[in-house]
């Protein structure tokens, strides 16, 4: 039974000497110091690679939100030296944690993170929130978020805005809050055609301009707020309906914080 | 087909795209028709629905264009019938040529009464005699007499135990009872079953009904086919949500009967649409004198179908398929790699961390047989589009696309969501879910579609790559076994 390799616009022969050709990538292998949970890095990103870090982390999501145990830490897990797991409030907790001990690293933003594409390859890494409008899914939490960016002058004409889950703080009820460090921004990409393809980012990380010739994606929704994650180091997905969705393939990412 | 979208029904709310081309609601009558695909109406009393499907019949000829008869009928009855009743009377009487058969769910409907007619010339064929079984008294044997004339006496003669069973039997084969005078009737050839408001039936006559979905009529045992080879049936109801829980019976029996369900209400009419209807007829009834205006395209119809159901399934398009079966079967359970239908009942309970909240909570996977009718109602898609002006090269290029939407429109009414997910994540809006499910699908189609045509080049006798195999883990495992029975079957065993 011969086919045709030809699959989704993919040749096959192509593809075949690609797979054939690769070299295993060298992930980055950290060494932590023993006495320190603070990560320390070869590069300008890290996974969380040290378990006396994870365990930390473990200890403070345990500690800060109570009786969330199926939200926060029972979708962690530190295996093959690197903690698995990821979601909205994990990725949004850690950098409250990171920013509570006064760490030099905080979460990965979605600049940090189109900085080496490669790094984060086989993983997806929550690094934003899409607020497209007060109806759909999650709509509670947007309007909660609403309120407080109204209060800053900001308008339903604004949508979509996009937020750095970095500077954002949880509350008990799991309601994000703007605090200082806080940024946000409207962004025309979030509500672009789902599955629309582009090239170049804009300096928040962001689609800028629509590339059909690339191979890249944004995928977008209706909801009316969204989990935002890197999606396997290539495309930037932006409808996390459930916030709380944890895979092995999530893993948060840390990065010095660049200056301004 | 440009005389399809000239039916009384109007709708211009898009079900969904295809290659930049708009489908609506009586597209999705057509690519049922063309798919050969039972089709359920789901919707509020008055959105339209009956008209829709009423639309459909006149396809296939309906022989109510004049009205002639339905005028008369209501003429006659005007205060005892309603419109409905009034339509499934005149159109069991009116046998002719009409290849459609309209039921309005009744309770004391038996179907099988649609299709049969007394013949009373069998009734001759009684036997002139019979034989007069008499008990003995004395030890409680019964003997049997015939009568004869004999020396100019008419007497009673008793039959030997041998000729007693000998013409009982011959008899026998001559008696008729009330069922062996009936025969079926031209209604056998239906080829479009519509029965409106089915979840009214009680469960006796939903059973009679799904047996003509099925494309047969069972009487005194024996099953007729329907419609010479093709038949396909046309539901609606309201029966809400609740019909897809296990513990309602419409929900298991329609789940197994109708193949493709769409909620009219989801899709309603626009503002434009309705202010259309509103201002050429204020008539609250459907008019079922009235004929939408189309030449019967039956023929085509038939044509068309066997096209589909002749050609070809595309190889990307039976990936998918494979994916819809066996990837959303996977689950992770704490990196314990399992299936949902292994998980039987514990399916989504059992899923407490990584899995939750993803598809893997959110749906099942599909049956075989929904597979199948996704695959058909893809082909009936594509062959719509191509009618609507994209190009072989386009179809191709929106295979995927098509899929997606076949699946949506099957499944989301197929029991397959989690309906707790669905209430508590979308609004309780199974289409969302079902967007949702198929954005996910589509990442993982861009992620894994350069190294599936990998395998398959790989199996066209190169040589086996353990790299190419290895991208396949977890839910695309099923791809790795499928590539590897490849590769064997074309290298004759040896690898």
């Amino acid at each position: 039974m011969k086919f045709n390799s030809n699959f989704m616009g993919h040749n096959g022969k192509e593809e075949l000497e690609r797979i054939e050709n690769e070299v295993s990538p060298q992930k980055k292998n950290i060494t932590s110091k023993v006495n320190s949970p603070i990560i320390p890095i070869l590069g300008e990103l890290s996974f969380v690679t040290d378990e006396n870090l994870y365990k930390e982390i473990v200890k403070y999501l345990d500690k800060t939100f109570t009786n969330k145990k199926d939200t926060f830490p029972n979708n962690l897990k530190f295996k093959d030296s690197v903690m698995k797991g990821s979601n909205t409030y994990i990725a949004t907790a850690v950098d409250m944690y990171l920013k509570s001990i006064n760490s030099e690293y905080r979460l990965a933003n979605q600049l940090d993170l189109e900085q080496n594409l490669d790094f984060t390859k086989g993983t997806y890494n929550d690094s934003g929130l899409a607020l497209r409008n007060l109806v759909g899914y999650n709509k509670n939490q947007a309007a909660y978020l609403f309120e407080q960016i109204k209060k800053l002058g900001k308008t339903e004409k604004d949508f979509p805005i996009w937020f750095n889950l970095r500077g954002l703080n949880l509350d008990s009820n799991l309601n994000f809050n703007l605090t200082p460090e806080s940024f946000y921004k409207t962004s025309e990409c979030l509500n672009w055609q789902s599955g629309t393809k582009f090239s170049k980012v804009n300096d928040f990380g962001l689609p800028k301009e629509m590339d059909e010739n690339f191979r890249r994606q944004i995928w977008t929704s209706n909801g009316a707020l969204s989990g935002c994650d890197l999606y396997w180091g290539s495309d930037l997905s932006s409808v996390g309906a459930v916030l709380s969705y944890s895979g092995d393939d999530g893993r948060v990412v840390l990065a010095k914080p660049r200056s301004g | 087909m440009k005389e399809h979208k000239e039916g009384v029904y109007q709708n211009s709310t898009e079900l969904m795209d295809l290659g930049g081309k708009p489908f609506y609601m009586n597209d999705f009558v057509d690519a049922c028709l063309y798919g050969r695909l039972n089709l359920f109406l789901q919707g509020d009393t008055g959105s339209g629905k009956t008209q829709l499907a009423k639309d459909a019949m006149d396809y296939f000829g309906t022989t109510l264009g004049d009205g002639e008869f339905a005028k008369e009928f209501q003429e006659k009855f005007l205060d005892k019938l309603d419109n409905k009743s009034n339509y499934a009377l005149s159109s069991v009487n009116k046998f002719g040529t009409d290849k459609t058969m309209f039921l309005l769910g009744r309770n004391d409907m038996d179907t099988r009464e649609l299709f049969q007619r007394f013949n009373l010339g069998r009734l001759n064929q009684k036997p002139k005699y019979n034989l007069e079984p008499l008990v003995d008294i004395e030890n409680g044997e019964i003997n049997y007499y015939y009568p004869i004339f004999e020396n100019g006496n008419f007497i009673q003669k008793k039959l030997l135990p041998e000729q007693v069973k000998r013409v009982r039997e011959e008899l026998e084969k001559l008696a008729v009872n009330s069922d062996e005078i009936r025969e079926l009737t031209s209604k056998i050839d239906t080829r479009l079953f519509v029965v409106d408001e089915l979840p009214n039936c009680v469960p006796a006559v939903r059973a009679q009904l799904f047996n003509l979905f099925d494309g047969f009529i069972e009487i005194n045992g024996k099953a007729y086919p329907i419609g010479s080879g093709y038949s396909v049936g046309i539901a609606t109801g309201n029966i809400g949500q609740k019909f897809t829980e296990s513990s309602n019976d419409i929900g298991r029996a329609l789940k197994d009967r109708m193949h493709v369900t769409i909620d009219t209400d989801y899709f309603k009419p626009t503002s434009w649409d309705t202010f259309k209807i509103l201002s050429t007829n204020t008539n609250p009834r459907v008019d079922f004198t009235k004929n939408s205006g189309g030449a019967s395209v039956e023929d085509k119809i038939l044509k068309i179908n066997n096209e589909i159901i002749s050609s070809e399934v595309p190889l990307e398009k039976l990936v998918i398929a494979n994916y819809l079966i066996h990837g959303l079967d996977y689950v992770n359970l704490d990196g314990k790699e399992t299936t949902k239908t292994k998980l039987k009942d514990a399916w989504p309970s059992a899923i407490t961390n990584h899995g939750k909240g993803s598809d893997e909570s959110l749906v099942l996977p599909v049956s075989p047989r929904a597979a199948k009718s996704i695959l058909r109602l893809s082909q009936a898609f594509d062959y719509i589009a191509k009618e609507k002006g994209l190009t072989d090269e386009q179809v191709k290029e929106n295979y995927f696309n098509s899929m997606m939407n076949a699946y949506k429109f099957v499944g989301a009414y197929s029991g397959i969501l989690n309906d707790l997910a669905v209430r508590e994540n979308y609004e309780n809006d199974k289409y969302s879910a079902l967007d949702a499910i198929i954005l996910t699908t589509k990442t993982q189609f861009n992620e894994n579609a350069g190294s599936i045509s990998a395998g398959l080049e790989m199996t066209n006798g190169g040589k086996k790559s353990k790299k190419v195999l290895d991208k396949f883990s977890g839910r695309w495992e099923f791809m790795k076994n499928f590539l590897e029975k490849a590769y064997e079957e074309n290298s004759g065993g040896l690898n």
